[in-house]
């Protein structure tokens, strides 16, 4: 029934699993076997390194910094920030997605693209993009200065956070919501309609329902990413907001204080791990078997004018948050260094080869960039599938609890993970220091929860009955899943196939301590431009930031097109 | 059902494919561009040379090359952060090294680094062309080879009017807000500039600056970048001062679209400056020791220190030679602060400075 268009209407029972069920073991066993050495052994190396520098864990050290309430305000102010952030993220991106899903505009596919580009733009590029919008001589500015209105500092507050988090994360929202909502079966809200249920009370009781575990996901992710988040809390932040994963970078980057930053990251590895534990669990209770028919199974009809109103307020917020930003980049590109002209200047300047062992060729970073980036995708849709049918087969409090772990390469502090991996793949048959296939492996790392966030967002909502009926009519394990599980989560997976390529074209944490000039991504290309005085480098980093966000996007525009019968549609 | 297959097959094997083939043209190109001619005067296959440097370290092609001529090798770069993280680097590879030959280690560095083993002695043919005074700031120990200085100070927009002449102005409240610097713990300049103030104002005095700096409003950053492109009123910041080097100004020159007459930035030297120097050592357990240490030499030779400014903008430590004429907006001549220190120090520096602006 799934995607083939069927009618088989699902009765909303709780999911619940019979004797005999699919099982998990086999799902998950490749998924231990890769995850063990390339990510627990090299963590656990570098945590026990400061923990434990002499051999034994040193109890006062610990204690010293677990009684330091600095470090607790902190801990307070990045969770708190971080589901403000989250809870932004949804007010924003939930009525986005519903647009997305529901409504046909021209430019929808272009539109969808755009907001997911702000993924792979540098911290720093951001910054330099909110400071020309909302900074003191910024447009912001001048606009209330026409209106004769006073000035105001956003910079350096935690609205510059809470925006700048926004525009980052409102496409995981977008995305992940938006491809099980523009599936769902019509029928059961035109049923809820029919038996006097209002407009509300079916968005209550019906549709929220049924995209909850898809909420659920997009929450977990964009929780995540603001708790950890570092580059853009920092330069658009101030005084008093430091986030935990700056205050582990500053200790750990001295190295003489790394016990401090091992005792901190295990803090926030095990408070991320426990939050998103206690998410999987509350998720499976509520989640329930749905049925999905193809978008375009659905009959097409006007849009109404409260829609249109809608789509109109979507529209503004999205340009405002996303669009602008982008656009004072691109327009920064075009115009530095030109006295109030436009000019290419910059574009060409960063292809001329200046004679100089640093200059890095854009294309053959944007080569390399791409490279890893299919390469991460591949591992992350193998490694994420694999993760995500394992969980969704498996029930009690064992798997919410792996399902938080599964989530820990996100949790992990970047310079921690980066030191670990130079410990620990440095000698014999795993010394990979210079080899590309590490950046590879650490991409593929960050991005797999990506897939599986994704993944489980759909399997979470298929009926159980469905792979039991397969397995009883004679269908193999493996038949069993591909005909019932994979076309399902068909489309999830390229959704988070396409956040995995995107993550890993974006990635520079990591990369930096794995690069070599060789090999160099754009991302690292940026920064190196960014590392020097001078309105030419300044000019030259914004264009290829720009040729960063064209390729995103038409990678993203590439990758949706792969279509599996008629429910790859999005 | 049977009947879908092929479908879902090719999808699959599309998605594959794609992904592969990007894998492929970034993996054949780079099978195919080691594919030159080959060349008649090597006759054995050249040897690696591997050189962990900081972020900032650069050089003319032609000179590399010639000196891959010259020894028959083949030089391998690692750009490995700044001072503080190529240390890192070399300690957590202890004995293991990942290269041959390490530049960047810096005088408020060293020491942790000399302590823990990861440099063995070598002595250039030009080590006594280096001053001195240079010398001393490694100790004059034959583990180290400096290969330039730099200077950190204030850089000033002089669209602000007229800049502060002492650091005890920038406590005034006429300097309230105006200042970004960078956080000491994870930034080069950002540490020197703390050394520069506990030279000029003395132990036990530092404390009191920095605190009053902190009611002022100083803006605390976590790299120059940050610093100087969001904060720095030039580039659109609020904040007419930057913590940045005494050759910005002459890189701002440099590196304008238009020709200029003079730099958009101006230098302020409210104190006599901490002078950072960078030196090159050999790392312990290096599998080619002798050419690492050819390549040292390479790096003091008169052709390798003439291009230091212009291609890292910082100053040679071989004196008396021919430098570009817009290099004169460096301020050539800096009073150097004299200020002696432990790596305890350096340490607990940072962890007051931190506790200082934390409050």
């Amino acid at each position: 029934m799934i995607g083939a268009g069927g009618v088989t209407p699902s009765p909303p029972t709780p999911v619940g699993r019979a004797a005999g069920a699919p099982r998990a073991g086999p799902w998950a066993l490749p998924v231990l076997v890769v995850l063990l050495p390339l990510l627990l052994w090299p963590l656990a190396t570098i945590l026990w390194r400061g923990l434990a520098p002499e051999g034994v864990p040193d109890a006062a050290a610990i204690a010293d910094v677990l009684g330091d309430g600095y470090y607790w305000d902190r801990l307070v102010f990045t969770t708190a920030q971080a589901a403000a952030s989250t809870a932004v993220a949804l007010l924003v991106g939930l009525p986005s997605a519903y647009v997305f899903a529901h409504i046909r505009f021209p430019g929808r596919a272009v539109a969808r693209a755009l907001v997911t580009v702000p993924f792979v733009l540098p911290t720093l590029v951001v910054a330099l993009a909110f400071q020309q919008l909302a900074g003191p001589d910024g447009l912001l500015n001048s606009a209330l200065a026409w209106f004769g209105l006073g000035r105001v500092e956003v910079v350096g507050t935690i609205w510059a956070i809470l925006a700048a988090h926004v525009f980052y994360n409102v496409s995981i929202v977008i995305r992940l919501v938006a491809g099980v909502w523009a599936n769902l079966d019509p029928r059961t809200e035109e049923a809820a309609r029919l038996l006097g249920a209002g407009r509300w009370a079916t968005l209550r009781e019906v549709t929220l329902p049924a995209l909850a575990p898809a909420i659920a996901s997009a929450a977990a992710l964009v929780f995540v990413f603001s708790f950890t988040s570092f580059g853009v809390v920092l330069v658009l932040g101030g005084p008093g907001l430091d986030t935990l994963e700056v205050v582990i970078y500053r200790l750990a980057i001295r190295l003489v204080e790394l016990p401090a930053a091992a005792v901190l990251s295990t803090v926030q590895i095990a408070t991320t791990v426990a939050v998103l534990g206690a998410y999987s669990l509350l998720q499976r209770r509520t989640a329930r078997p749905l049925t999905q028919r193809s978008e375009r199974s659905r009959a097409l009809r006007d849009t109404s004018w409260a829609e249109r109103g809608l789509a109109l307020g979507v529209a503004v917020v999205l340009a405002l948050l996303i669009v602008a930003p982008l656009a004072a980049l691109v327009h920064g590109a075009f115009t530095i260094g030109a006295s109030g002209g436009v000019t290419a200047a910059n574009f060409t300047r960063a292809f001329e080869d200046p004679g100089r062992l640093s200059f890095v060729e854009p294309l053959n970073a944007m080569r390399w960039s791409v490279t890893f980036a299919g390469g991460a995708a591949l591992i992350a849709v193998v490694l994420g599938t694999l993760a995500a049918t394992a969980i969704a087969r498996s029930r009690g409090r064992l798997a919410a609890l792996a399902d938080g772990l599964l989530m820990a390469p996100l949790a992990v502090p970047a310079v921690v993970l980066g030191f670990g991996f130079l410990i620990t793949f440095n000698s014999g048959v795993t010394d990979l220091r210079g080899s590309p296939w590490l950046i590879v492996i650490a991409h593929a790392l960050i991005a797999y929860p990506f897939v599986l966030r994704a993944a489980l967002a759909v399997l979470r909502t298929l009926d159980p009955r469905l792979p039991e009926a397969a397995r009883v009519l004679g269908a193999s394990p493996l038949a069993a899943w591909r005909y019932v599980e994979l076309p399902l989560a068909w489309r999830a997976l390229l959704v988070g196939a396409g956040f995995a390529f995107v993550v890993s074209l974006g990635e520079f944490g990591a990369t930096a301590v794995l690069q070599r000039r060789e090999f160099a991504t754009l991302p690292v290309a940026i920064y190196t431009s960014l590392g020097r005085p001078g309105l030419a480098n300044l000019g030259q980093a914004l264009a290829m930031a720009t040729i960063l966000m064209t390729v995103t996007a038409a990678a993203l525009l590439l990758i949706e097109r792969v279509r599996y019968r008629d429910i790859g549609e999005f | 059902m049977p009947a879908r297959r092929p479908t879902l097959t090719r999808s699959l094997a599309l998605l594959a494919a794609a992904l592969l083939a990007a894998l492929a043209v970034a993996c054949g190109d780079e099978a195919e561009t080691p594919e030159e001619p080959p060349e008649p005067p090597a006759p054995a296959d050249p040897t690696t040379l591997t050189v962990i440097t900081h972020d900032s370290f650069d050089v003319s092609d032609g000179l590399i090359e010639q000196f891959e001529q010259e020894h028959n090798a083949k030089v391998e770069l690692i750009a490995g952060g700044d001072a503080n993280e190529v240390v890192n680097r070399a300690i957590l590879n202890a004995g293991n090294p990942e290269g041959d030959v390490l530049f960047g280690v810096d005088n408020l560095s060293f020491q942790r680094a000399v302590r823990a083993g990861v440099f063995r002695e070598y002595e250039s043919a030009r080590r006594s062309d280096i001053p001195a005074d240079v010398r001393a700031q490694f100790g004059d120990s034959l583990l180290l080879t400096p290969i330039d200085y730099g200077y950190v100070n204030l850089n000033f927009d002089p669209a602000a009017g007229e800049p502060p002449s002492t650091l005890e102005e920038l406590t005034e409240r006429q300097w309230r807000g105006k200042l970004v610097v960078e956080d000491p713990a994870t930034s080069s300049p950002g540490l020197q500039f703390l050394a520069t103030t506990i030279a000029y104002f003395g132990e036990g005095r530092w404390q009191q600056f920095w605190h009053d700096l902190h009611e002022n409003e100083v803006r605390v950053e976590l790299g120059w970048s940050d610093a100087y492109y969001t904060h720095f009123s030039v580039y659109g910041g609020d904040r007419p001062l930057v913590v940045s080097y005494t050759s910005s100004p002459a890189a701002e020159f440099f590196f304008s679209e238009e020709p200029l007459t003079e730099p958009p930035t101006r230098n302020v030297i409210p104190s006599p400056l901490f002078r950072q120097v960078e030196a090159a050592a050999v790392l312990e357990g290096s599998e080619h020791p002798d050419l690492a240490g050819k390549f040292i030499d390479f790096m003091l030779s008169d052709a390798f220190q003439a291009q230091i400014p212009e291609t890292m903008f910082v100053y040679p430590v071989i004196p008396g030679l021919d430098l570009p004429e817009w290099w004169s907006w460096a301020e050539v001549d800096v009073e150097t602060a004299s200020i002696e220190f432990t790596a305890e120090d350096v340490d607990r520096w940072i962890r007051e400075w931190t506790e200082i602006m934390r409050r």
